[in-house]
């Protein structure tokens, strides 16, 4: 092991985390109105990541004479808002479907099932019709420089990355404990049944939250294309990698899951650098496989959970 | 009358549950309403929140048809729902299981009832702050009551309010709920046969099988 | 006892079916042999393209039945099956290939992929032990992707990112066991078809034996299971090993059939969610529904290609689909249709049968005018039937011995030195407040929960550290609160689900399908049967429980205790829910079995009169310990007990109720 670089390891890990850490928060929020695994977010993601990649590199129409340089629609700014606003909008869609009176009485692990149906449709649906063209770079709506920190430079985009993600977390914890609407969202955790005889409007504040979560989603996705040369097939993998962590917090705490995506990060960081010597790619999976897998064993144990324990909470 | 209902015919996905269900509840009355599981009572209770929908017949609070209304709504027209198990939002502290209670009502008014209910449940005045999972079985019975009393309602439901207390503390929970009905509200308590607390209320009907029992009311 | 050979449907047996020889009845119905006739049919007249197009489906249909298992009847979800799938596909043809491979003899190749791809899911299933389901739906897609970064990259398994194996390709030519030809498609396909054959057969019989109905138990409920002494966590590994062999089994076929595996681009985390598709569709129970959507899946792709709709599209529209058909599936509405055929007048004629009206018939001496109710001389044969089912009488004098329990969950105490007695042979009462730790003190007992402190006896054997799998085992069976049938299955099956642990019959015995160990099954149905007819159930026997009215799920459940074998049986509130005329049947009822099986009984009930009036010792429990005991009298009598918990409305019953009540005659005293 080399301890000189742990400072490297720390700094680069924490941007690593920056982009496994939007999806979980996504998943944390729709899985505390839903009780179900937000699957169809990897999906809006893939939607956000390529809406955003087309406006910002313009339509793949194989003329030559795009070939080489990006003809981007708009700019990256108003692009990444666009993606934004799209991906809130599919997860409004969405949200409206399952949180309306027919589907809320279906059982958990259907709504799951349809969840990944989500993903599977919105995904494809979108791979299909949206073919960003241009240069296969993605360009980032931060610029392409970097800022040194200690010995380590940072791209801005993982820098803006980080803050975003910190951002949105406090913003969020802020939302759910001071407002009224966070006390319904908590409430809605707690009971979904009880919540609606209060009152709770629970058709408009779930909707909302899959929209909110939606957004979310669609801006990890553009995020990551902007990151990444080939971002379709690598955002089902940030979707399992987002779920394992959100599954660290137990899938309902947004700063366990921000913890998790941390430890993750530098996890994958320093096997990457090679501070525990050379490691095969093949390697480096099973060691954070297994990492996590014993991560969240021992967070269910502390949480005293077990198949017998979730039973009686339904019952 | 607060309440009334005529001809109700209500269900899950088309399939009646409430086989013509008329009954009426007037300001300041203790209604009692008895019946086995699956009788129905559950469901009328629900019906008349609103969570289960009208296939026929017609919920009035108060002369205005809300048949259609969504169960917000309602909850603001004032009606209140203590339900089965208490239901109580058990990683909530108390304070914010009864602000949620006022959950339909404008910004303005949502802290209106917390002296009230601390007026009714002095108890869980010392509370506010405490997880209401920790909290024993009585009081929170007591925080499903006041959580339902937090809207002003002018018809408050209760479904099994003695589940799982002992008689003692259920004397005390129905003396509140006469006071509540004496400061002028309407009360339906739905129990089951075991629980009868007769003396309490001021009328019984027994449900079976979806309908009212006609020659089972009984008057105090 | 000469099950096999009485001829089905005589004497006390009227109308039970025996399910003896599971294959031949399964086969038997109209569903099977049209999918039967269509599969054959298809292989002869077919084109070849069409042919090649279900060859394929049928290592996909194996892996599917795998799902099955894991899915339908286990009720866990795995998000791995295209990569275990993949892996045991890749690893046949390098162990087998002559070139740049092993070499090894087909057969020996064949078991090590098969082996490997059963340790990726047992291993998985054995490292997360007794996580919630829906950890397990993350973590299998873990799987997936570890094996994706895996294993797909190897060059000379899969062909690698770059072709990999030294440029050379991967073909492993179809092996020829016992001199069979396999070059020619057509050919093959008989061949893949006669795999999945043998493995129907196998699972045919696996679900018709204890085994396979402790798997649909533990997937309804892991406490009902636990309570009926089926271990779940060992279900559950089970289950995944059982989904990993058969995923296996089914690489295997397929990396015979391509002869070059097909390119891991396929077999990536998408794939394993849209085979997703085939258990959510195919419902809980149906392993004809799971052979059609596997074949759906692959042959309209082909049918569908001048519109260019791809799989993917058709998957996921189909699973989108088939959620909403919930756990029955579509295989399950075409199984109720085929049931309405076989039994459709019966069920008319039962439908809405109250229990109470038959009790109170037998007890008012019109037991003649309903042919549901029993003579004599046919209740002292269902005992006898029974009474040979259950274990030995214990010698011990003491039932259960709970001594001084003590148990808080954070500031709540819930047990506070609580002690019970229950002597053997007598039927003792629980009452008292929820909150006064009844339920907590029955979880302990159960074996649910464990005391922070104090001692669990069962017939004199220290159980306190005893699973509660176990304690089922050494006799004692527990029935819950709010009734957990399984909905989805018939009252026959759910009452068979109890016999687990008591049929003397290896699972293995099953699987071969030997007779003496379908015997041994027989003599559980017949169990199962004379209870549900003690219990006025019977006529229920081939109706899915869902579709019943609630006294009659509860006393399916207890039926099902009953086949469990105990000595000792725990009641949570029988009579919850029952209007007073039902109660007091359903106690009468209960009191009848104590009496005339000699089980001992611990009752928990609200209905505070009904106990007093039946039971032989009352416990009043308040606030974690024993506030009073003795019998029914002195409890009665007890003014602290009248103050703290029944108060004066003990006789609402009889002041309220305007029909008198009926007393069965040994209940009043």
């Amino acid at each position: 092991m080399q301890l000189d670089l742990v400072p490297e390891i720390v700094v680069l890990g924490l941007t690593v985390a920056a982009l496994y850490g939007m999806l979980p928060v996504a998943i944390v929020l729709t899985y505390r109105i839903s009780r179900t695994i937000g699957f169809v977010h990897g999906g809006i993601a893939i939607f956000g990541a390529l809406v955003y990649s087309y406006l910002v590199r313009g339509p793949a129409d194989g003329d030559a004479a795009h070939f080489g340089h990006n003809d981007a629609i708009i700019g990256t700014t108003p692009a990444i808002l666009i993606a934004i606003a799209a991906g809130a909008a599919v997860g409004i869609g969405f949200g409206a479907l399952v949180m309306s009176r027919w589907m809320a009485e279906l059982p958990g692990m259907t709504l799951t099932v349809i969840s990944i149906a989500g993903l599977l449709v919105i995904g494809n649906l979108s791979g299909y019709y949206i073919r960003p063209g241009g240069l296969s770079i993605t360009p980032s709506p931060f610029g392409d420089g970097g800022t040194r920190i200690g010995d380590v430079v940072v791209t801005n985009h993982r820098l803006a990355a980080l803050l975003i993600l910190c951002a949105l977390v406090a913003a969020l914890a802020l939302f759910l404990s001071r407002t009224y609407t966070g006390l319904a969202i908590r409430a809605i955790a707690d009971d979904v049944e009880a919540s609606v005889w209060c009152g709770a409007k629970l058709r408009l504040i779930g909707t909302g939250v899959y929209g909110a979560s939606g957004a979310i989603a669609a801006l990890g996705g553009a995020m990551y294309a902007a990151a990444v040369a080939e971002p379709v097939d690598g955002i089902l993998l940030l979707l399992v990698r987002g779920m394992l962590i959100a599954v660290v917090g137990g899938l309902r705490s947004l700063p366990l899951a921000l913890a998790g995506a941390v430890l993750y990060g530098i996890l994958e960081t320093a096997l990457v650098v090679g501070f525990f010597g050379d490691v095969s790619a093949g390697g480096r999976e099973v060691t954070l496989s297994c990492a996590l897998l014993a991560l969240i064993v021992i967070a269910a144990r502390v949480r005293k959970e077990s198949f017998f324990l979730l039973e009686r909470r339904q019952a | 009358m607060i309440l009334e209902a005529a001809d109700l015919i209500a269900g899950y996905n088309g399939q009646p549950v409430l086989h013509k269900v008329s009954l009426q509840v007037a300001a300041g009355e203790v209604v009692s309403l008895l019946g086995a599981n699956g009788a129905g009572k559950s469901t009328l209770l629900k019906t008349i929140i609103g969570t289960v929908p009208v296939i026929q017949g017609y919920i009035r609070l108060e002369g205005t048809g809300i048949s259609t209304w969504s169960p917000a709504k309602r909850v603001a027209a004032g009606i209140g729902l203590s339900p089965e198990g208490r239901r109580i939002f058990a990683n909530l502290s108390t304070e914010e299981n009864l602000l949620m209670g006022a959950a339909s009502l404008p910004r303005a008014r949502k802290r209106d009832g917390l002296d009230r209910a601390f007026t009714l449940f002095p108890v869980l005045a010392d509370r506010t702050t405490q997880k209401a999972g920790t909290l024993s079985g009585g009081e929170q019975q007591m925080v499903a009551i006041a959580r339902a009393m937090m809207s002003s309602p002018k018809l408050l439901l209760v479904e099994e309010p003695s589940q799982g207390l002992a008689p003692v503390v259920v004397d005390a929970v129905y003396a509140t709920l006469r006071e509540i009905a004496d400061s002028g509200v309407a009360v339906l308590v739905a129990e089951q046969f075991q629980q009868v607390h007769e003396d309490a209320s001021d009328r019984i009907l027994v449900i079976d099988k979806g309908t009212i029992v006609p020659d089972r009311h009984r008057t105090r | 006892m000469s099950g096999l050979f009485r001829a089905p449907g005589t004497g006390i047996f009227e109308g039970l079916e025996t399910k003896s020889r599971p294959v031949i009845r399964a086969m038997g119905s109209p569903a099977s042999l049209v999918l039967t006739g269509l599969l054959i049919a298809w292989g002869l007249l077919m084109a070849d393209y069409r042919v090649f197009g279900l060859t394929a489906a049928i290592p996909v249909a194996i892996l599917g039945l795998g799902l099955l298992v894991l899915q339908g009847w286990a009720r866990e979800i795995s998000l791995a099956s295209a990569g275990v799938f993949a892996s045991a596909m890749y690893y046949f043809n390098w162990l087998n290939r002559d070139d740049q491979g092993q070499g090894l003899p087909w057969i020996v190749a064949a078991l090590i992929a098969i082996a490997i791809a059963t340790t990726f899911m047992a291993g998985l299933a054995l490292a997360s032990g007794r996580l919630p389901v829906i950890y397990l739906v993350i973590l299998t897609l873990g799987l997936q992707v570890t094996i994706e970064k895996t294993i797909f990259p190897i060059g000379y398994l899969s062909g690698g990112v770059s072709g990999g194996n030294g440029g050379a390709a991967l073909i492993d030519p179809r092996p020829s066991p016992l001199g069979i030809d396999l070059v020619g498609d057509r050919t093959f396909y008989f061949f893949a078809l006669g795999w999945l054959a043998i493995v129907l057969v196998l699972l045919i019989r696996l679900r018709r034996s204890p085994a396979g109905l402790a798997f649909l138990v533990m997937g309804s409920n892991r406490q009902s299971a636990a309570a009926l002494g089926i271990p779940p966590v060992r279900f559950r590994i089970l289950a995944f090993t059982l989904a990993g062999f058969l995923a296996g089994v089914g690489g295997v076929l397929g990396s015979m059939f391509y002869t070059t595996p097909p390119l891991f681009l396929g077999w990536d985390v998408e794939t394993s969610l849209l085979l997703l598709s085939i258990p959510v569709l195919a419902g809980v129970d149906s392993m004809a529904a799971v052979i059609v959507m596997a074949a759906y899946l692959y042959v309209m792709p082909i049918e569908l290609e001048r519109w260019s709709i791809e799989q993917n599209f058709i998957a996921s529209v189909a699973l989108g689909f088939g959620a909403l058909f919930g756990a029955r599936g579509v295989g399950g509405r075409m199984q109720d249709l085929e049931r309405r055929r076989r039994y459709g007048r019966r069920r008319q004629r039962t439908k809405r049968k109250r229990m109470a009206t038959a009790v109170l018939r037998e007890s008012s001496g019109l037991a003649g005018e309903n042919t549901s109710v029993l003579t004599s001389a046919e209740r002292a044969e269902c005992l006898a039937v029974l009474e040979r089912w259950l274990p030995p009488r214990p010698e011990h004098d003491l039932a259960l011995r709970a001594t001084d329990l003590r148990l808080s969950f954070g500031p709540i105490h819930a047990l506070t030195g609580a002690s019970v007695d229950v002597p053997v042979g007598q039927m003792v009462g629980l009452i008292g407040p929820n909150g006064a730790g009844k339920t907590t003190l029955f979880d302990v007992v159960s074996g649910f929960t464990t005391p922070e402190a104090g001692t669990v006896e069962l017939f004199g054997r220290d159980v306190t550290r005893t699973s509660s799998w176990n304690r089922s085992r050494l006799g004692m069976t527990r029935t819950f609160q709010n009734t957990r049938v399984i909905p989805e299955l018939t009252a026959g099956d759910n009452i068979c689900g109890g016999a687990w642990a008591s049929v003397d019959a290896r699972t293995a015995s099953f699987l071969a399908g030997r007779p003496s160990a379908w015997a041994k099954l027989r003599e559980a149905e017949e169990a199962g049967y004379a209870a549900a007819r003690l219990l006025d159930v019977h006529l229920y026997w081939d109706e899915r429980v869902g579709s019943l009215e609630f006294s009659a799920r509860r006393r399916i459940e207890i039926a099902r205790a009953l086949v469990a074998g105990p000595r000792l049986l725990l009641l949570d509130e029988p009579a919850a829910g029952l209007d007073p005329a039902s109660s007091s049947a359903m106690f009468s009822l209960i009191r009848r079995l104590h009496t005339d099986l000699g089980l001992s009984v611990l009752i928990v009930e609200h209905y505070v009169r009904a106990v007093l009036d039946s039971c032989d010792l009352v416990y009043v429990l308040a606030e974690g310990s024993v506030l009073a005991s003795g019998i029914p009298a002195e409890i009665a009598a007890n003014t602290e007990v009248q103050e703290r918990y029944l108060g004066t409305r003990l006789d609402y019953l009889l002041d309220f109720s305007e029909d008198p009540i009926p007393q069965a005659p040994e209940a009043g005293r």
